[in-house]
């Protein structure tokens, strides 16, 4: 497109500008996950004489190691959630809707998702909140409940990321539904299967793809969520992300932290890869079962 | 293909649940923004008082300048940087296909481990300055997000328009100034708007990298979260997410070209630039 050498140098530009801005702190990073914090009186500064494993080890072990685990169910437990209230709306955004309505309900959908972060946390937080609106709507329609204990446990916190989460899944389900032929799905009726069997033989075969980048768009960036829990959950809101924030902001450990963060993106990758195993597999099961099918019915005329 | 009416009933009702779950706070905070109580969580009858409160209180009003001058700053430098990165990776030959492969990377990072990364960096060159180093930070996952856009925007492109231009013999300043940034625009302009409503409302990256002596609006905010709590922030917060809101169909609309019809696509190429670490 560009003159050769323009092209070039621009490559160099840009190679140059994330290797001193990305590349290099995530280095960094990796080099004091080895290394290990010298002393209190020299908080921040990590020694690197001795490099090991040790700070992965202790990031495994008691109060970091039980807390990744409740951060891997709260991520996946709201993950599935994000998947089963997203599924329906994706589903009447993508094939119910006419084309100007969808961009509309799209619209609505993300546009909640653009504002302040706070400021929909805080939102939650008064509305969650002991004598706050949902005590005084469950009064109002007769419901006398003494007060609301939502706010400050692990139900406000999957209340949290399902909320702050479930657009990220809308999306990709809403376009790859939209992006089904509809002649497929016209052939499937012609041939006469009812519209569960299209749903379930034809659709959401095709569809998983959009279930795919649903979890990982929503997965990831939730594991790591640090303020959420902490806001929605209070103490109990614990999750792995606000244990390397306070290393890095409180506990002036940094290769602790560091430690934990590489742990963090090393389980984030092995889990989207199994991710994307489990939707090979599963799609190929699926098409395996439905030629079967199909040879049954042949042999049966 | 059939649709049976109950089932198409079913759904509409249950995406509308969904979308006034999702407005549930938003409305929530814009109601309490007018609350004329001493205690901020509490409703204490309408008032219009924290809105005027607001615009007294120095402190708050620090913190928006910090965030507006870093969200300005991040939307220019993601502009420049992603007007060349985005341009680099529409070469062919594995050093721009890696390019592309690094934007996605850069901007399916947990921002956790962006910003303790980009702290540790910072610390290890001496960079103390806490408004440089909210720029940077911010500019990273900014220029990366912008290149993706253009890169989208400049493949589909005609390349016969820069050979011609290449053989009439321009130089590449005259070609990127009178070529490949008015063909571009639109999608610098969605770019950097959305690289700095990111930076306007980061709170991750900021957390980790800002200075006492530089606490953009959302740091401030999370700090006076548990402590002491004024109406006021209410006030700030509608206000940002108003302006903010404004940004973003901007945005949109540049995407999209301008035109109504365009912004479909824009939508689309919104969507599609989110799918894609997949």
């Amino acid at each position: 497109m560009l003159g050769r050498g323009t092209l070039r140098s621009f490559t160099s530009l840009t190679y140059a500008w994330f290797a001193l801005w990305f590349l290099a702190p995530t280095g960094i990073m990796l080099i004091y996950a080895f290394g290990h914090t010298a002393s209190v009186t020299q908080a921040g500064l990590v020694n690197l004489n001795h490099l090991g494993f040790s700070n992965f080890f202790q990031a495994l072990r008691y109060p970091t190691g039980p807390v990744l685990m409740i951060s891997l169910e709260n991520a996946v437990l709201a993950t599935a959630l994000c998947g089963v209230i997203a599924y329906p709306v994706a589903y009447f955004i993508a094939r119910k809707l006419g084309p100007r309505t969808r961009v509309i309900v799209l619209l609505l959908v993300v546009l909640p998702f653009w504002t302040d972060y706070l400021l929909r946390m805080l939102g939650w937080r008064i509305f969650l909140s002991p004598l706050g609106l949902l005590y005084g709507a469950l009064h109002a329609i007769g419901w006398h409940v003494t007060y609301i204990s939502i706010l400050d446990t692990r139900a406000a916190v999957m209340i949290g990321l399902v909320y702050n989460y479930v657009p990220l899944f809308i999306l990709p389900l809403a376009v790859v539904l939209e992006r089904i032929d509809p002649l497929l799905l016209q052939a499937a009726d012609d041939l006469g299967a009812k519209p569960w069997t299209i749903f379930r033989t034809v659709t959401f075969p095709i569809s998983m793809a959009g279930v795919v980048a649903g979890t990982v768009l929503v997965f990831v960036p939730m594991l790591g969520d640090y303020v959420t829990p902490t806001l929605m959950g209070g103490a109990r809101g614990l999750m792995i992300g606000s244990l390397i924030a306070s290393e890095f902001n409180e506990g002036q450990n940094w290769s602790l932290g560091a430690a934990m963060a590489i742990l963090l993106i090393v389980i984030l990758v092995a889990i989207v890869v199994a991710c994307w195993l489990l939707s090979v597999g599963v799609r190929s099961a699926i098409l395996r079962t439905r030629r079967r099918a199909i040879e049954r019915d042949l042999a049966a005329t | 293909m059939k649709t049976t009416g109950a089932n198409k009933w079913l759904l509409g009702f249950i995406t509308t649940v969904v979308v006034l779950f999702l407005f549930l706070p938003l409305v929530v905070v814009v109601v309490f923004s007018f609350n004329g109580g001493s205690d901020a969580f509490l409703w204490g009858g309408l008032s219009t008082a924290a809105y005027g409160q607001a615009t007294q209180d120095t402190t708050l009003i620090t913190a928006l300048r910090i965030s507006i001058e870093v969200a300005v700053a991040t939307g220019l430098i993601s502009m420049l940087v992603g007007l060349i990165a985005g341009l680099a990776s529409t070469g062919r030959g594995w050093a721009h296909r890696l390019l592309f492969i690094l934007f996605v990377v850069i901007l399916a990072t947990p921002e956790i481990v962006g910003a303790s990364g980009s702290l540790l960096w910072f610390v290890t060159l001496g960079v103390s300055n806490g408004f440089a180093r909210l720029i940077i930070a911010h500019s990273i996952f900014g220029s990366a997000l912008t290149a993706l856009i253009v890169r989208g925007r400049a493949s589909g492109l005609e390349p016969a328009v820069f050979e011609a231009a290449n053989d009439l013999g321009a130089r590449t300043l005259t070609m990127l100034r009178t070529i490949a940034v008015p063909l571009l625009a639109p999608a610098l302009i969605a770019g950097g708007l959305l690289s700095f409503t990111f930076s306007l409302e980061d709170l991750v990256t900021s957390v980790f990298v800002s200075t006492a002596q530089t606490t953009p609006l959302p740091v401030f905010i999370l700090a006076s979260f548990h402590s002491q709590f004024h109406t006021d922030i209410f006030a700030i917060a509608v206000l940002v997410f108003v302006s903010t809101t404004v940004m973003f169909l901007v945005a949109l609309l540049a995407m999209g070209g301008g035109s109504r019809q365009r912004m479909r696509r824009g939508l689309r190429l919104l969507g599609a630039t989110t799918s894609e670490p997949e």
